[in-house]
């Protein structure tokens, strides 16, 4: 399946049996990993990446609640506020939500019909700051100018949406990294029967002066072919799901596809998760072989 | 002339039994033919292992190629192990091998170009009689062939110094004189030559030969080598 001139002299020449690459369970094990690697990775990036982008969108905005029950003095204060907010360069998308707009609101915790005239809302004027300074340049005119305007500023809501961002990112790249040593063990475990397989062989060709780099490199190039089968088989198989999911959820929602949702440095980590899978086996396997044979003179 | 192998009080014990070698002292030189001789169990095969660098001695000094094995970096010994050719006791032929496949081996490990190995085979398989058999599984191979083959194997690097251990244990009188004879052509071309046995009769084919006798893990005569056997019994010789 590999041209010979590009296989160590070790297979070329047979020192050691051959072994079909898809014999045993090995090739079956690392698709298994990579495809779990890749389909929590992908899930947890891409949940992360949407709970990031929510908050991205929100984390600019605040809202200016002003408390009067007057409601003369409720649009003059409306008034000097909006006045205020508009001045600013740096602060857009201000809008003054109406009655309508704050009985919707009200009226999952009151019930709807309850909010009446007699029930005194707040005012409130939804708008999105530049920057940080200017948030703070805001607050500082309107408490020096309009008495019982109040603002809310969302990023310290979404602080703990930010946080649950990273939680997912990270969890997902902790659960890729651990099915990844999973596999590495299994690598392990698979090289040690292969040297045990071939005790005999290996100790005869050490006796007639083979250096331990014939059996190495012998080893790390049968690990690298089966690796790669594998992880190209398991890479596959998650491309496929994620269609497959794609194509479910745009029934649903256009907004929800995975693919879609997984940023650019997503699709990094995904792609990089065989290229691992298949260098971690080749170093596993070599570092394995050479422990063992280290052992015998 | 500074010997090829150099044995001082050398002990050798396998893990935590009884020392097998005790106190063996002797010199190999160049070009010399050396007959490993005593009893089943007398330690030629364990003396050998020492010399084709399959163990370090657990005591005393053995020097090879001018290095002490006791002490030399591991990463040395494949360059070493190739100047020396092995015919193993039970042949130690590779099964998945053909015999051509078999002979090539060394060299293939010495990365010797394709070439020069196919031409160099075939003539050592033709040297041995078994081109005919240059196909076959060692499996499927006669002892006597299976023999050959594994001296055959032995020979093929050209190796300053060839161990045989019981290499006639397997053949008919008439073949055990033939391939001694290719050990003594291998020996008047240069190399040095150890070949351990029990069967007495052989020595008195090689009459230049050195004999060292071990009895128990110990040199029967502490002088060292012996010229010549003092007698193989006359109901023994071939
Ligand atoms: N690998 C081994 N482990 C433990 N004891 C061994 C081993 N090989 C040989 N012996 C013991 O060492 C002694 C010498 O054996 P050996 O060198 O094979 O003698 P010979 O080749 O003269 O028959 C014997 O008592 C044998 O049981
Ligand atoms: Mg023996």
């Amino acid at each position: 399946m590999i041209p010979e001139r590009y296989q160590p002299r070790a297979e070329r020449f047979h020192f050691l049996p051959r072994e079909k690459v898809t014999g045993g369970t090995l090739p079956w094990i690392v698709a298994l990993m990579v495809l779990l690697a890749v389909l929590g990775l992908a899930a947890g990036v891409s949940l992360a990446s949407g709970v990031w982008s929510m908050g991205a969108g929100l984390e600019s905005g605040f809202t200016v609640q002003i408390v009067e029950p007057n409601p003369d003095l409720k649009a003059d204060k409306v008034a000097a506020v909006t006045a205020i907010l508009e001045d600013d360069t740096e602060i857009s998308g201000i809008r003054v939500l109406s009655d309508a707009d704050l009985t919707a609101l009200v009226e999952p915790w009151l019930g709807t019909g309850n909010v009446g005239e007699d029930l005194p809302l707040p005012a409130m004027i939804d708008a999105e700051a530049a920057n940080d300074r200017a948030l703070a340049r805001v607050r500082q005119q309107l408490d020096a100018s309009v008495e019982s305007a109040r603002i809310d500023d969302h990023a310290r809501w979404l602080a703990p949406i930010g946080k649950l961002a990273w939680v997912l990112a990270i969890s997902a790249l902790t659960a890729a990294l651990l099915v990844l040593a999973a596999m590495a063990a299994i690598v392990v475990l698979s090289v040690r029967a292969g040297l045990g397989r071939h005790a005999e062989t290996i100790n005869v060709l050490h006796l007639i002066g083979a250096e331990d780099s014939v059996i190495t490199h012998l080893f790390e190039y049968r690990f690298a072919v089966t690796a790669a089968l594998g992880a190209a088989v398991g890479f596959l198989i998650a491309m496929a799901l994620f269609l497959i999911i794609d194509g479910l959820l745009a029934g649903v929602s256009s907004g929800l596809a995975a693919l879609a949702g997984l940023p650019w440095w997503g699709w990094i980590l995904v792609l990089l998760v065989p290229v691992i899978a298949v260098l971690l086996s080749v170093i596993t396997a070599r570092i394995t072989v050479e422990r063992a044979l280290k052992k015998a003179l | 002339m500074a010997p090829l192998a150099r044995f001082e009080n050398v002990g050798l014990r396998y893990g935590t039994d009884a020392e097998v070698l005790r106190d063996i002292g002797f010199r190999l030189d160049p070009g010399s033919f050396m007959f490993l001789i005593g009893a089943s169990g007398a330690g030629k095969t364990s003396l050998l292992k020492l010399l084709y660098l399959n163990r370090r001695p657990t005591r005393g000094r053995v020097t090879l190629f001018g290095e002490d094995i006791g002490r030399v970096e591991r990463a040395r010994l494949p360059a070493m192990r190739r100047r020396i050719g092995v015919v193993f006791q039970d042949f130690r032929l590779v099964d998945h091998l053909t015999s051509f496949d078999n002979v090539a081996l060394p060299l293939r490990i010495a990365g010797v170009p394709e070439e020069e190995v196919r031409a160099d085979v075939e003539e050592m398989l033709d040297w041995v009689g078994l081109t005919k058999r240059a196909h076959a599984r060692p499996r499927t191979l006669s002892g006597g062939e299976q023999q050959r083959l594994a001296i055959a194997r032995a020979v093929i690097g050209r190796p300053e110094l060839l161990l045989a251990d019981e290499p006639t244990g397997n053949v008919d009188p008439k073949m055990a004189e033939r391939l001694l004879r290719l050990f003594q052509e291998m020996n008047r071309l240069g190399t040095t030559v150890v070949v351990a046995t029990h069967a007495m009769h052989l020595l008195p084919h090689v009459p230049a030969a050195k004999v060292l006798r071990l009895e128990r893990g110990e040199m029967k005569d502490p002088t060292g080598t012996i010229r010549h056997p003092p007698g193989a019994p006359a109901g023994t010789r071939a």
